[in-house]
């Protein structure tokens, strides 16, 4: 068995120390970078994205710490002239806000003493920094007397306590906040919650911050900006405090924070107050969708992939690529001559017989419509398959369901689409509506036959490219593939240095990445749950269009619908399931063909596609009524969504069939199910 | 350093429960539908004895035992589900109390023990019953509804370090959804899992491994068998030895860190973590008692009563 450690682990930006966080960092530009950072701008800002999209790598990228690291001979002060500011960073999961929500005291206690103790903890890095720019920087001059002065002014509980320096200061914040982590450990046993808070909210962070410009001349010029990472591990109240340091800042308290893409719980300020305003406050930028939009992500992902077969502990130091190439040793699914390749070395023709039976039975279940009588069927479907490779075979039979309704003989539709047929496969074209219907709809057609052979059961997820689409510009979920790709191939004992991975063995790759991705990576309480199974259900309708005769959509992966028709449970549901990123908004809707509606489009994350079979990159949408939409996203409508199902899957498999016969049908089979 | 060999367990013959057991005066158990539990409660002999009702439960009014004085408090938070349970017991000192723990929620367990002992009640009783089997071996669920929340249990919080390390020590049980969870909450933790190992039987040990090895990313870590320590299921005081010289690596290797202790697998195991927590942890300060929050609980994850351990819990 391969000992090597697995170089696309999932080793989270928070797990690295400082200087690693240097080492790994892919330059994606400079000019993106700061476009999403703006670590110059005054203006507080929300970075928002999945798991994975970097908002903690990009953090502590920003930090003085991390950013020391990145050129030691600099002083303190030095590094932060060149910054241009100075980035703090903190983690809301460290101060554990759950415990000041406790039932002992009010919540209005509550959220003040959280208030003072974010405060000090924001001041506790910050002080920390400070700390070090002094130590590192002997010949510059520090004027503490003057930014103590300021400080006093509004930290009341500074009277009488011999504070006269930085580092006193730094020492008297931590005493405080101890005595809080003990008032509260002891309220919950006494029943009392005691304790002075020795200043009001706002009173330490941004007299400090202010005076930091008489401390040093660099802080003219250079803001702080406080590095709040993973803000939905507070609650709404507790995020009342940050709007509120936002609100009241005085233009001296900046923040970027970062969270899932609905972690922003309320925009409100204390107390219920006012709202801030998105552009006025603060702004916004939501890094998901920056990503998938990356032009360049391929060539980042390519990149990033060489950094870590390259990162200490990888065993690859100094050789990239030498042991394992993802981007050259990956086997890639081979279109050429209606996939004749794949189709041989998986027997994908012997389906035949099963769609043949039940393209006919399609065709009989008109029950006379459109002029299909039993043998016309027989006949229709001899002139569309007969000496025809598979996928053609499957192909013309789509091609028939899509005009059948439109034309009175049935035998010359299928004659005309025949003819077509052999003209494209002679030709080559690439026009004419053949070579447009081959283009759109022949991945769907060779995941069917895929699906159907024996020998795989299941459509292909292969090629390094395959892999990169999967991620939608999350490098996290590249991680997740590959990861899941190298342990395989240790499992089994190959060498990665000669060997070219097959399909069969990156399909499973994909597969167990979207099974981590579906099972195991998403399990936030009863929420996510939620999500997670209504996602389930999104993707047996997807499933069933894509494997469907008469496919509805190319390429099945993205819903359209109404905004309006959501309701109440299903709109909550669908948040939740677009905060874990097993949903994406897709952003540009679509008019309803008859309102001025615009319609909202969402898609199921691409890693997940192998779970259900779905293609992993989208192109028609399939538009969702108001019932199929609520019976999707409200778990309480389990029943109206078995149905629902049943009858999309019987209308796309009984095109000619009148929808009150599929009624009829799905009937009788409930009353003998 | 505590030396936790020197307390004393025993195991109860089943059959002799109420011939082997003495008399307490105050009886207390958690309520649900398992076997073990309920025959416990049956044939313990107390002057008083206490179903305390744990919500997550969910339980109706028609599906208690009549009869019998019940707790049922309706809050999920630990403070006041205590509150209730002690208000209704009235004055507890002086008196010989024995707590059947193996129906008890984490949360509520080891907050009760911190408070009994922050009361003064420096010696009680622990019983706790194993089972048979899991009914649907490692595919049983026990918490089948969490809030997504991951809290310090009230009061056992400590102070943490600025700046310093973290470290989180897992009691791996069959529930990976709650490893999952509680993982992600404190993802930058180096994870120690502590195994219940040996286990209850045989089977129980494997159908551990393979339930949290389906728990995320923490299980995919080369830490998680790395650092894997192991602590016998049915035995607190070896699982907080375990516990107490994880902490002592850490503190040996000349950083700052903080810890986290989370006891994910049986109730023995959690009294093992709160037991550290009282005797060590909370001395050390920086050592914190972090459970995820379950809403709902199956009522019934076993079969059978295989055998009853009892634990004496002296704090003097």
């Amino acid at each position: 068995m391969n000992d090597r450690q697995n170089p696309f682990a999932l080793v989270r930006a928070s797990d690295f120390s400082d200087s690693q966080i240097n080492d790994l960092w892919v330059e994606l530009g400079p000019q993106f970078i700061n476009a999403v950072i703006e670590p110059r701008s005054r203006m507080s800002k929300y970075i928002l994205g999945g798991k994975g999209t970097g908002k903690t790598h990009l953090l502590r990228y920003h930090s003085y710490q991390v950013a020391r690291l990145r050129d030691k001979r600099l002083s303190g002060v030095e590094t932060v002239e060149r910054l241009g500011f100075l980035g703090v960073f903190v983690r809301a999961t460290n101060i554990d806000a759950g415990r000041f929500e406790a039932e002992f005291a009010s919540p209005r206690q509550w959220q003040q003493l959280f208030g003072v103790y974010l405060e000090l903890r924001l001041a506790e890095g910050l002080l920390d920094a400070l700390i070090d720019i002094q130590r590192t920087s002997p010949n510059s001059s520090f004027n503490e007397a003057a930014t103590l002065h300021e400080v006093r002014r509004t930290v009341h509980g500074l009277v009488g306590a011999e504070v006269s320096s930085v580092k006193e200061l730094q020492t008297w914040v931590d005493n405080q906040r101890r005595a809080i982590d003990v008032a509260v450990d002891n309220a919950a046993f006494s029943g009392d919650l005691r304790i002075r808070v020795p200043f009001p909210i706002g009173g330490l962070c941004i007299p400090l911050t202010r005076a930091l410009a008489l401390w040093n001349s660099v802080f003219a010029s250079a803001p702080v900006i406080f590095l709040v990472d993973e803000v939905e591990n507070f609650s709404e109240r507790q995020q009342q405090i940050i709007n509120s340091l936002v609100r009241y800042g005085e233009g001296v308290l900046t923040f970027r924070v970062t969270g899932r893409l609905y972690s922003r719980k309320t925009l409100a300020t204390m107390a219920d107050g006012e709202e801030n305003r998105e552009g006025s406050e603060f702004t916004t930028i939501q890094l998901d969708e920056i990503l998938r939009r990356f032009e360049r992500y391929p060539d980042f992902a390519r990149r990033f992939v060489a950094k870590r077969l390259t990162a200490p502990g990888s065993g690859n130091t100094g050789t990239p690529f030498s042991v394992f190439d993802p981007t050259k040793s990956l086997e890639e699914v081979d279109p050429q001559n209606f996939f004749v390749k794949h189709v041989e070395a998986f027997e994908l023709d012997t389906s035949a017989t099963s769609h043949s039976r039940e393209f006919i039975n399609a065709l009989k279940a008109a029950d006379g419509e459109y002029g299909i009588t039993p043998s016309v069927a027989e006949n229709v479907h001899h002139v569309l398959t007969s000496d025809f490779p598979p996928i053609i075979q499957r192909l013309n039979s789509l091609l028939f369901f899509k005009k059948a309704a439109k034309r009175k003989d049935p035998l010359s539709t299928a004659s005309s689409i025949a003819e077509a047929a052999r003209g494209y496969i002679i030709s080559g074209a690439r026009r004419g509506y053949y070579a447009n219907a081959y283009g759109h709809y022949a991945n769907d057609l060779f995941a069917q036959l895929c699906r159907a052979s024996r020998k795989l059961g299941r459509p292909l997820y292969a090629g390094f490219d395959c892999f990169v689409k999967m991620s939608s510009g999350n490098p996290r979920n590249l991680l997740i593939c590959l990861g899941r790709l190298y342990e395989l191939t240790s499992f089994r004992e190959i060498d990665l240095s000669n060997a070219k991975l097959g399909l069969l063995l990156q399909t499973e790759a994909a597969a167990e990445a979207a099974r981590f991705m579906y099972e195991r990576d998403s399990n936030y309480g009863a929420a996510a749950d939620a999500a997670r199974e209504a996602v389930n259900r999104l993707a047996a309708v997807l499933r069933t269009a894509r494997y469907a005769l008469n496919i509805p959509e190319v390429s099945p992966l993205t819903v359209s619908f109404s905004d309006t028709d959501l309701e109440g449970e299903s709109r909550a549901v669908l948040r939740l399931a677009l905060n874990y990123s097993l949903l994406f908004d897709v952003n540009v809707g679509r008019p309803d063909r008859n309102s001025d509606n615009v319609h909202r489009k969402i898609q199921i994350n691409p890693l997940l596609s192998p779970k259900w079979g779905l293609p992993i990159a989208r192109r028609g949408d399939l538009q969702l009524n108001r019932g199929v939409l609520n019976a999707i996203f409200d778990g309480s409508r389990l029943e109206e969504f078995e149905m629902t199902l049943r009858l999309l899957g019987s209308r796309w498999n009984r095109p000619l069939t009148s929808p009150s016969n599929v009624l009829f049908s799905e009937m009788q089979a409930d009353l003998f199910a | 350093m505590n030396d936790y060999g020197i307390y004393y367990r025993r195991a109860i013959g089943v059959a002799r429960l109420d011939k082997e057991l003495p008399q307490f005066d105050i009886f207390i158990s958690a309520f649900n539908s398992s076997d073990r539990v309920n025959e416990v409660f049956a044939r313990i002999r107390a002057v008083r004895k206490f179903w305390f009702v744990q919500p997550e439960y969910q339980y109706s009014p028609l599906d208690l035992p009549q009869g019998i004085t019940k707790i049922a408090p309706t809050s999920i938070d630990e403070v006041a589900q205590a509150n209730a349970l002690l208000a209704e017991i009235g004055d507890l000192n002086g008196k010989s109390i024995c707590i059947d723990i193996t129906g008890f929620m984490r949360h509520l367990l080891a907050y009760l023990i911190a408070r009994l002992k922050a009361g003064g009640i420096l010696r009680f009783y622990a019983l706790y019953s194993e089972p048979v089997a899991y009914i649907q071996q490692e595919q049983t669920a026990f918490s089948t509804k969490t809030s997504g929340v991951v809290r310090p249990v009230r009061g056992m919080a400590s102070s943490m370090k600025a700046n310093a390390e973290e470290a989180l020590i897992i009691g791996v049980g069959f529930d990976s959804k709650l490893i999952s969870q509680v993982a992600s909450s404190k993802d930058a933790a180096t994870v120690f899992p502590v195994f219940a190992f040996p286990s209850l039987s045989p089977d129980m040990y494997q159908q551990s491994a393979v339930r949290s090895s389906a728990a995320g990313d923490v299980a995919l870590a080369s830490s998680w068998t790395s650092k894997r320590r192991f602590a016998p299921a049915n035995d607190p005081f070896s699982t907080a030895g375990v516990v107490s010289a994880v902490v002592r690596e850490l503190d040996r290797n000349g950083r700052d860190w903080n810890v986290y202790l989370s006891p994910l697998a049986t109730k023995v195991q959690v009294l093992g973590f709160t037991f550290y927590w009282l005797l060590e942890g909370s001395k050390r300060t920086a050592v914190s008692m972090l459970l995820p929050e379950c809403l709902t609980y199956s009522r019934e994850t076993t079969q059978g009563l295989r055998r009853l351990w009892m634990y004496e819990l002296d704090f003097t």
